[in-house]
């Protein structure tokens, strides 16, 4: 063999070796916090812990779920640390989490999840706009959530589903909850069709609004905290029907490494751990009152906390709301936007020179356009069979197909009549 | 067949043949049963409802009557033929100019080259990031500006496949230039399109397959009502033992596999993994005239429009609302040093385990089509092509549904070492190419002096390592940077099966950086680093190569 090509591949084989050799014990997290966070926590654990090694995995809540529950190949986690309280309820009622110790000194915040998980960080839900964007366009900052429904926001808004991001789930069933499941879903259809995207991804609206790409988006507090004060030209609403939810953290049954996993969220609620989330890039707010940030926007509303939100019905529709709303809203959304255009430009041409026949023409538009799907049980009603949920989701796509069309030719006959 | 190979001799023929057979059924069997067979199986008695006590076809005709999984089909199909045939349009003006031009050919290479060890996410990230804060995103969340991204992306891979079958003739084509017409209607007929014709149904169906199971690029410009994507979201809400997900499975693994054979009929496979012949230093052409030279260009500029914008990301600091970054840093740069080295390790590990799995497989079976030219063994051969059809993300849920059924393992069976599972999974859909490319290496092996070897007294080894290898060692470092740069890039795969960052190849640690955190910037750095990473080791690659005592290929006249 000739010597250069040789001397290549012996190369190639050390640096492969190399990685095998450290032999370090690792702690596997499934998360769905950011890089700047799990980076943060890696580096100061590290430091603190020599010879244990923290790998993330980067998942969404609701994929986490399906992971946890659903997966066979490796890597086996350790810990879920996440922001949707629904994760942990499921999975603490299925026998997945580990018993853990009350948490040290004022932390205890939620003691009907003990002893399964424990609150690490607070989290409020709301409005992120970039300034410069809405003085561009001369757009008014929002307040409430019913604001983002208004035809002025319109093709200015981007948001995600709530199967992909356990955030935007929460504000979704927030939005539900505080509404009623008509009303609700009412609104989310009027804020829907004004999206000009639906992300996939959750960071994808931070992102988006943080550079100027659309105008505003429903978001966590700290990802629009954490780019404001990372100089990011955002601002950043609590709506008043906004409640205020705990990430959590727990240690799983069949951890491979529970004496890790164990010292892990010890150091995600010591004082040192709780410390790191006052970063200007993190900007959570801690559990523990001592390691507060007087400064931080959350700590007025803290009073609210827990109040508001039905953690029990949540729990149970939590597939069924992510799986409506991609088969209403994700998957339709071209028809839906459309519809949504067509019929602001009725309302607006109406406003202008009434005429009764177009009048109705819009109503009834209006009506199979905002029409909710069929309402999910109350928390105490029997779960969905696999079957049932693929022909809800059927029904679902079906009637929003025909909806958004029929109401796309109403409005088309209406502007006919207006122009 | 494009290259013809020598005929064998019979001491060639004779390699230790046991050894040979024991090999070569040890690798299809590591390889074919594990990773294709039971996993399409699996997904196919899901997806067509077979086992249980569910009716059969119930899944498929529950998908059938969502009319979102229908539209995705079509959608699907028209984006993925679309993006075929603007390549062609793109490309098939440039084949013309270079196949009179193999210096401006040269250096296309590397633009051409670029694409096959880039996933299109990238070009679509870059081009929406940079886009974006200016107001211009709203033109590419569009199911046209999905097409351009992919057309952009793909076409120089056309170009390639069309034009490097032919770099191995390029002596006839000279001489049939120059006593047939250059131009017009008559040479493109007479001349081009039967040249050209293999390498462009080959390529069309690799970018056709490609295009199908792109999740990413969709998903980062907002349509995701395409088979590929719906299948990715439908695994991280509904699990991997979902029925439906098993159907869309089988659609895009049908659509590919169709694409496929129907290309397969008028080409004979071995023609695109021909070796490179550079042009020599005194040739002589009619130089490019301005039209040509401004076709070609545009085509560049096109081609370089993302890692132009990947480049403006890596360096932007703030950036919000305006159409050129406010400020520049290097901070990303620095974040990606410090953060990233395990990622890069990672990729080493995984990747270089990938490549040197499929390298090795592919040597036996190479050795073994090599040695028996068998029609038995050609349509083994072209079996095996087939693989790179074959869409990651179908074949990472049919091993999920696989080994979760397997309950005398309890799912564990792969479960074990983790890594060794990841290097095979990464290595099977790049095997074809290493097969490929160590096939034409053994064609073009001297027959003369392995006789002569032989005539001499040397064993069949000794024949192999001190005549055999040293010759074969410049496709063997090709065959394995290009399986690892494959296996790198391949996210389709990585997204469904790898979760963990610590696990990631570099196309995942990509899509993680540039989505998982606030800023997208730190994302374009890591892969402005890889690239440049990628430039490097090529050109270690090429000059270590060059650098070897070369053979006497052929005995002096």
């Amino acid at each position: 063999m000739p010597l250069p090509a040789c001397r290549l591949f012996l190369l190639i084989l050390a640096l492969l070796a190399a990685p095998l050799a450290s032999g370090s014990q690792r702690i596997v997290v499934v998360t769905s916090f950011s890089k700047e966070i799990t980076q943060s926590y890696k580096k100061a654990f590290e430091a603190d812990n020599p010879g244990l090694r923290v790998e993330f995995l980067s998942l969404p809540s609701p994929r986490a779920l399906t992971y946890i529950l659903g997966r066979h190949l490796e890597p086996r986690p350790d810990l879920v640390w996440s922001s949707a309280p629904e994760t942990f309820d499921q999975l603490a009622a299925q026998g997945y989490l580990q018993r853990l110790a009350p948490p040290p000194g004022d932390a205890a915040v939620d003691a009907s999840a003990q002893p399964y998980f424990l609150a690490q960080a607070w989290s409020g839900y709301g409005i992120m706009w970039n300034t410069r964007y809405f003085a561009a366009k001369a757009l008014p900052p929002p307040a409430t959530w019913t604001d983002l429904g208004q035809p002025a926001y319109f093709g200015h808004l981007i948001m995600t589903s709530p199967a992909r991001s356990g955030t935007t789930h929460l504000i979704v069933e927030q939005i539900l909850q505080s509404h009623g499941w008509e009303a609700g879903w009412q609104l989310l259809l009027r804020i829907a069709g004004n999206c000009a995207e639906i992300s996939e991804r959750s960071f994808g609206v931070p992102n988006a609004v943080g550079r100027g790409q659309y105008g505003a988006g429903p978001v966590v507090d700290f990802l629009a905290l954490g780019a404001r004060n990372s100089g990011t030209p955002v601002a950043f609403i609590y709506p008043p029907q906004t409640s205020i939810i705990p990430a959590n953290i727990a240690v799983l049954a069949a951890a491979p490494n529970p004496d890790g996993a164990r010292r892990f969220l010890a150091f995600t609620l010591s004082p040192a751990g709780q410390a790191l989330l006052n970063r200007p890039e993190i900007s959570r707010l801690p559990v523990l009152a001592q390691a507060q940030n007087p400064q931080h926007a959350l700590l007025p509303h803290l009073a609210q906390a827990g109040q508001r939100f039905d953690r029990a019905l949540s729990q149970h529709r939590y597939q069924l709301i992510g799986v409506l709303f991609d088969q209403a809203i994700t998957f339709r959304h071209a028809e839906l936007r459309e519809t949504t255009r067509l019929l602001h430009a009725a309302d607006r041409r109406l406003a202008l020179a009434p005429e009764p026949q177009a009048a109705a023409l819009v109503a009834e538009a209006r009506r199979l356009l905002y029409r909710p799907p069929p309402e999910i049980a109350g928390a105490d009603a029997a779960p969905l069979a696999e079957r049932q949920t693929l022909l809800l989701e059927n029904q679902v796509a079906r009637a929003s197909q025909a909806n958004y069309r029929q109401a796309g030719e109403q409005l088309r006959r209406a502007l006919d009549l207006l122009r | 067949m494009l290259t013809p190979a020598p005929a064998p001799s019979a001491s060639q023929t004779r390699w230790p043949e046991r050894l040979a057979n024991g090999l070569f059924a040890l690798s299809t069997l590591v390889y074919l049963l594990p990773f294709i067979v039971l996993p399409l199986l699996a997904l196919l008695v899901n997806g067509l409802s077979l086992g249980g006590s569910a009716t059969p076809l119930d899944s498929l005709l529950l998908a059938w009557a969502n009319p979102t999984y229908r539209a995705a089909l079509g959608n699907s199909l028209l984006l993925a033929g679309a993006t075929a045939a603007g390549c062609c349009l793109l490309a098939l003006p440039a084949a013309v100019i270079l196949l009179r031009q193999p210096k401006a050919f040269a250096a296309w290479l590397p633009l051409g080259l670029l694409p096959l060890c880039t996933p299109p996410f990238l070009a679509a990230a870059a081009l929406k990031g940079a886009l974006g804060p200016g107001g211009w995103a709203g033109w590419l969340n569009h199911p046209a500006g999905l097409l351009a991204v992919e057309v952009v992306h793909y076409f120089p891979m056309l170009l390639l496949a069309i034009l490097l079958p032919l770099r191995q003739r390029q002596q006839e084509i000279d001489s049939a230039l120059l006593c047939a017409p250059r131009h017009g209607w008559r040479f493109l007929r007479r001349i081009f399109l039967p040249l050209a014709l293999p390498g462009l149904t080959l390529g069309c169906a690799l970018i056709f397959s490609r295009v199908l199971d792109d999740i990413a690029t969709p998903l980062i410009l907002g349509q995701g009502t395409l088979l590929a994507p719906l299948l990715y979201l439908r695994v991280g809400s509904h699990g991997f033992a979902d029925p439906v997900n098993s159907v869309l499975a089988l659609c895009l693994l049908c659509l590919t596999l169709g694409a496929w054979l129907l290309a397969s009929r008028p080409f004979a496979p071995a023609s695109l993994f021909s070796p490179l012949a550079l042009p020599p230093a005194d040739d002589e052409r009619p130089p490019l005239s301005p039209g040509e030279r401004a076709y070609l260009a545009l085509l560049a500029g096109l081609a370089g429009l993302p890692f132009i914008a990947l480049l403006l990301l890596s360096f932007a600091g703030l950036w919000s609302f305006t159409a050129l970054p406010e400020s520049y840093t290097l901070r990303h740069y620095l974040a990606t040093w410090q953060t990233q080295q395990g990622a890069l390790g990672n990729t080493l590990l995984y990747c270089g385990l990938a490549a040197l799995c499929a390298l090795l497989a592919a040597l036996i079976i190479a050795l073994r089509l090599h040695s028996r030219r068998t029609a038995r063994a050609r349509r083994l051969g072209n079996a095996l092509l087939g693989l790179v059809a074959l869409p990651g993300s179908a074949l990472v849920i049919g091993y999920q549904q696989c080994y979760a059924a397997f309950s005398p393992f309890g799912g564990e069976l792969l479960a074990a070492p983790p890594w060794a599972f990841i290097a095979l999974v990464l290595s099977v859909r790049n095997l074809p190419y290493a097969v490929q490319i160590l096939r034409l290496a053994l064609a073009n092996l001297p027959a003369q002096q392995l006789e002569a070897a032989h005539v001499l007294g040397q064993t069949p080894w000794r024949s192999l390592v001190r005549i055999a290898l040293p010759l074969l060692a410049g496709s063997l470092v090709t065959a394995f940077a290009v399986c690892f740069l494959m296996a790198a890039f391949d996210l389709s795969t990585a997204l469904i099966l790898i979760p963990s960052e610590n696990m990631a190849p570099l196309s995942y640690s990509i899509y993680l950086e540039m989505f998982k955190t606030s800023n997208q910037e730190s994302g374009a750095a890591l892969a402005v680093t890889a690239l440049a990473l990628l430039g490097l080791g090529a050109a270690l690659g090429r000059q270590a190569l060059r650098r070897r005592p070369r053979p006497v290929a052929e005995p002096a006249a």
